[in-house]
């Protein structure tokens, strides 16, 4: 589904992706974690060409997204993202921010979209919102609504860049349970998080990276229990000493 | 608790020494208005009423046929390839670093050399206003461009919109919004800036407040016109542009 060969991509001096090879195969989700700056955003918004590559190849469900004459918006139309910072479009109501891109873009009706937009709120526990504007709901429910307006395109992928980083810890709960959920149904997920209850719990592999490079790239148990590499092992040891 | 107490009341004591004195000056100001001689200034009245309708049209028109270059000029500035991206700025930073006054005697003045023909200081005072009105409303535009933030634009390309349907329902209306008070400033400074054009002949608002004291001497009934004639126009800009602004309480 994704495949990332020998990409390489610098910002000034700084090697950010150092030969990075990995794929995704469909239905599967994989937890990218790391120290800060060692390029896992990156990584994750190279996907949808939110950062362009200087070198290697790059290919999403079968069309090669690193190639600059390409129509990309196509390709993001099938690749849903969730940010850190949520990003919900503050002059709509929540309704509006999922009905805008499947009636640009798809060309859906009105009516349509919003039938789709109903269904995936109630879906995200928050079927009472939808005309409330995003400065009026707490944080968790605004990231659900971020999910939601990511599925309203139906995609085949979802990138989630840190979707819990900016939450009060009793609201990450809340999020996390709407990842799970479609974890289970199948969707294929890549997904930046120092989650590792999440990851221990729903993801199919864990790519650790250090210094633009993977490191480390194993089932969450194996990563767990047995990680190689030794940037990993201190890595875990600062991060599951709090759990 | 009595130090408390004695503060509430000296601070009571204060605002109404503050209020005893605003009514004192509020009555010496209107014995002093009712006492001045109207009776030189007041056959003037129909004159300094075109003068300041003069002045009405001078920023309506300036500010419109500006307003519809400052768009391109502000895009072409953000968006614009370069090129055209540098020849924007340079313009508008040019008209921006001289005086107003000077861009005024320029059109004026050399106008005529280009199109051979006498330009009337009326459109002289149009063309220049609206080229003054344009770089700064450019910039007002740029500026609220500029402060939609990023994440938004990415969110709505991550979606699949196109560059020009993100610019279009993300983040033109938030920029319109944020605009608003800069956009309340700069509209009130442009309906001032049109006193200038006196200088090259035309009869607005000032140069009429002044032509008629030259003729009767009245400087302070005058002046006191010219004062409110000017607060009058710009507190009413203030409310027209506020009145547009969307109701955003909603959402901050």
């Amino acid at each position: 589904m994704i495949v990332f060969k020998n990409v390489h991509k610098f910002f000034g001096p700084l090697h950010v992706l150092n030969d990075v090879s990995f794929r995704v195969e469909p239905g599967e989700v994989v937890v990218i974690c790391g120290p800060s700056g060692s390029g896992k955003s990156t990584l994750l918004r190279c996907i949808n060409r939110l950062e362009r590559i200087d070198r290697g190849e790059i290919t999403v469900d079968g069309t090669r997204v690193d190639d600059a004459t390409r129509d990309i918006a196509k390709v993001r139309a099938e690749i849903g993202m969730v940010f850190q910072q949520f990003n919900l479009y503050p002059h709509l109501r929540v309704l509006e921010n999922l009905i805008l891109a499947p009636m640009k873009v798809r060309g859906l009706s009105r009516d349509q979209a919003s039938g789709i937009a109903r269904e995936l709120l109630a879906k995200v526990g928050i079927p009472e919102k939808e005309l409330s504007y995003p400065a009026q709901l707490s944080g968790g429910q605004q990231q659900r609504v971020a999910i939601a307006r990511a599925l309203a395109m139906q995609p085949k992928i979802m990138l989630f860049d840190e979707p819990t980083s900016a939450l009060d810890p009793e609201m990450i709960r809340e999020v996390l349970e709407v990842m799970v959920a479609l974890a289970k149904e199948g969707m294929t997920m890549v997904v930046v998080t120092h989650e590792m209850g999440f990851a221990r719990r729903v993801a199919h592999r864990v790519v650790f990276m250090d210094q633009g490079r993977i490191v480390e790239d194993a089932a969450p148990e194996q990563f767990f229990t047995q990680a190689k590499d030794p940037r990993a092992q201190v890595f875990l040891s600062k991060i599951l000493s709090h759990i | 608790m009595t130090d408390l107490r004695s503060m509430v009341r000296s601070s009571r004591a204060k605002l109404l020494v503050w209020r005893i004195g605003c009514a004192i000056v509020l009555v010496l100001a209107l014995r002093a208005v009712l006492g001045l001689d109207w009776s030189a200034v007041a056959p003037s009245w129909l004159f300094l009423l075109t003068g300041l309708g003069r002045s009405w049209l001078l920023a309506v028109v300036s500010i419109v046929a500006g307003g519809l270059a400052a768009a391109p000029l502000a895009l072409a500035r953000v968006y614009g390839p370069p090129g055209i991206r540098q020849a924007a700025t340079a313009l508008i930073e040019c008209v921006r670093a001289t005086p107003e006054l000077m861009i005024v005697f320029w059109v004026y003045f050399t106008l005529p050399l280009v199109t051979g023909d006498q330009v009337t200081s009326w459109n002289a005072a149009l063309g220049s206003l609206s080229v003054i009105a344009a770089v700064y409303l450019a910039e007002v535009f740029r500026a609220g461009l500029y402060s939609v933030p990023r994440g938004q634009s990415e969110a709505s390309a991550a979606t699949g919109l196109s560059g020009f349907a993100t610019f279009l329902y993300v983040v033109l209306p938030q920029a319109v919004r944020n605009m608003v008070p800069a956009l309340i400033a700069q509209l009130v400074g442009l309906f001032k800036t049109t006193s200038l054009v006196y200088a090259i002949g035309v009869m607005e608002f000032f140069r009429s407040i002044t032509v008629t004291n030259n003729a009767v001497f009245a400087p302070y009934e005058l002046y006191l016109v010219l004062a409110l004639g000017y607060f009058v126009s710009c507190f009413a800009i203030t409310r027209v542009v506020r009145w547009f602004d969307p109701k955003y309480q909603l959402l901050e």
